[in-house]
């Protein structure tokens, strides 16, 4: 069985090629859109992912070594993201599905980051701590379904961080070496100041931490203090949401997604906190497969696949506020 | 930290818990540990303001009528708390068993005690299913107010009964709207049927926040960074 997947729901145009068979993930490529000022235009990352579609497209199968007719069918991530990036995407699958006659597959872009992360760190059923550009939540299976146990009050971790970093000049390009550009500033600070730390049950919020480091560098605090402070406030309050998560839902293994999945301090803190605890195994998602990418959405598709689950190309229709506990996952029910 | 006579019954994310007399009463004593991923500057400050502030919504909301253990003793360098202990079970662990009328009652009490509590401007903060005690006669009492603060903002209000709703959907998923719905009635009768629609319509707001939504996410952003300085 062999599944094309499609990613585009937000900066990421990404193609990945899944196979039932070790090595599982026969390909994956992708073309990322890096806006030159400000945040995501998504508008003009649409354009950018419409362009670099057919290239992207090719060198995937090239690289799984298959062509279009070896595909089973095709999955696409109708959801959530930004709409002109999910219709790019969305209209590209669709396309292929019907022109080649092969079944289509919705996927929830979410899920699939679970799911690439499972597979990658081979943990069964962890509390996953997903972290991005786009959002901030703690999940785990509960009664068949992937259900959101904490997330964000306001804006993403990711965003706090390139926000800020914007902001105040240090960005882009936001990260340097696989490393953000707020962590490398950190690095250099010395004294932690005093900024809103927010937890909420299992909730956190960013905003008010951002006004008031932005408001902390204009009055003259150091920019090497301020980024120690708001990555040390930042990194532990999801870390402590977390750490609720597990303790409320009482799972051995805690499992780390997403684009900011990448930041060392953060992994660090993620790993100190599953040692001090005892007995809590900690899956670290490899980069390829942390940030957004095609090979989430091929492996889910064939997740899907394998339970039948398929859609008439007239009724994908995109979802931009998805949420995870709304999809279905059949696999779930069964392990 | 053992000391003489002391059980330990808990260990949560932040807190460990021990059973053990203080001053001939049955009591709790809880004892916030330190966190090595925390900067340790950042720990101190968090562990001995959360002491501080479970002491005072404690004793806040015994002056007001809220069902919570009274306090015994406060050591906010220490993080250590020691409380009246609480004979029963969690609301959480006996959730499973119960439907239909019982469970109606249950949440109309709660909704009672938590519109109660808003209207004496105490925001618990943390209000979920685990942090609420059911005792052997069925009264209800809140327990973990280091999250809580004062406030009576409609927001405040609303993320309080968010938690309690997403820790209910997280766990009793077939469940929650039904409780939500007596939870809503109960919080109506004390603090007013218009205010309990405030809420439910805020909780409604709240939950379509921190989802991956362009033109929400832009307009947050600007505001926070532009207008609202
Ligand atoms: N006053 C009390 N009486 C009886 N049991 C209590 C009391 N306080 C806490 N507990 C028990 O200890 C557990 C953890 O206490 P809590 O204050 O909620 O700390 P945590 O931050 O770890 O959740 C509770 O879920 C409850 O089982
Ligand atoms: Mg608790």
């Amino acid at each position: 069985m062999i599944i094309l997947g499609i990613e585009s729901t937000a900066h990421t145009f990404g193609v990945g090629i899944a196979s039932d068979k070790p090595p599982y993930i026969l390909a994956n490529t992708y073309a990322r859109y890096v806006p030159e000022k400000g945040g995501i235009h998504p508008r003009e990352a649409s354009r950018f992912m419409a362009a670099n579609a057919p290239r992207v497209l090719s060198s995937a199968l090239r690289q799984a070594g298959v062509s279009i007719g070896d595909l089973d069918a095709i999955a696409v991530a109708l959801g959530p993201g930004l709409g002109p990036c999910l219709r790019t995407g969305a209209t590209i699958a669709r396309a292929l599905a019907a022109y080649y006659g092969k079944p289509l597959i919705p996927v929830n872009h979410i899920i699939a980051h679970i799911e690439i992360g499972r597979l990658a760190t081979g943990l069964r059923d962890p509390l996953v701590l997903f972290v991005s550009g786009g959002n901030t939540m703690i999940l785990a299976s509960a009664k068949g379904r992937y259900r959101v146990f904490g997330e964000t009050l306001d804006i993403s971790l990711g965003n706090l961080l390139d926000t800020f970093a914007r902001e105040v000049g240090i960005a882009p390009p936001y990260v340097v070496k696989g490393r953000h550009q707020v962590d490398i500033c950190a690095e250099r600070g010395e004294r932690l100041l005093d900024l809103p730390y927010i937890v909420k049950g299992q909730d956190v919020s960013f905003s008010g931490l951002l006004t008031a480091a932005i408001r902390a560098l204009r009055a003259g605090g150091k920019l090497e203090d301020v980024c120690l402070t708001l990555r040390e406030i930042a990194y532990s309050s999801v870390v402590e949401a977390a750490e609720r998560g597990l303790a409320h839902t009482r799972k051995s293994s805690i499992m780390l997604v997403g684009g900011v999945a990448a930041s060392p301090p953060l992994r660090d803190k993620v790993r100190m906190m599953a040692e001090e605890r005892g007995d809590v195994r900690v899956g670290l998602t490899p980069p390829e497969y942390s940030g957004d990418n095609g090979a989430m959405i091929a492996w889910t598709g064939l997740l899907y696949y394998r339970h039948g689950v398929t859609i008439d190309v007239e009724k994908a229709f995109i979802r931009q506020r998805w949420r995870p506990e709304e999809a279905d996952t059949p696999w779930l029910e069964e392990d | 930290m053992v000391r003489g006579g002391l059980t330990l019954i808990h260990m949560g994310a932040e807190a460990k818990l021990y059973r053990g007399i203080y001053a001939g009463v049955e009591a709790v004593y809880k004892y916030r540990v330190p966190k090595k991923y925390r900067h340790p500057q950042l720990d101190a400050r968090i562990r001995a303001y959360r002491t501080l502030r479970e002491a005072r919504a404690l004793m806040d909301a015994g002056i007001n009528g809220i069902p919570a253990p009274a306090v015994l003793l406060v050591e906010p360098e220490e993080a250590l708390i020691v409380m009246e202990h609480v004979e029963g079970r969690l609301l959480g662990e006996i959730l499973e068993h119960v439907s239909g009328r019982r469970l109606e009652a249950l949440f109309r009490m709660l909704g009672r005690i938590v519109g109660r509590m808003h209207e004496a401007g105490l925001i618990h903060g943390d209000l979920t299913t685990s942090n609420i005690i059911v005792t052997k006669d069925g009264r209800l009492v809140l327990i973990d107010f280091g999250l809580s603060s004062k406030s009576r903002r409609l927001e405040d209000r609303g993320i309080d009964v968010h938690v309690l709703l997403r820790s209910l959907e997280s766990t009793v998923p077939e469940a929650a709207e039904h409780a939500y719905k007596s939870f809503l009635e109960g919080y109506g009768e004390e603090a007013g049927a218009s205010i309990a629609e405030e809420i439910a319509e805020k909780v409604r707001e709240i939950r379509m926040r921190g989802r991956y939504v362009a033109e929400r996410r832009q307009s947050s952003l600007e505001a926070v960074l532009h207008n609202r300085e």
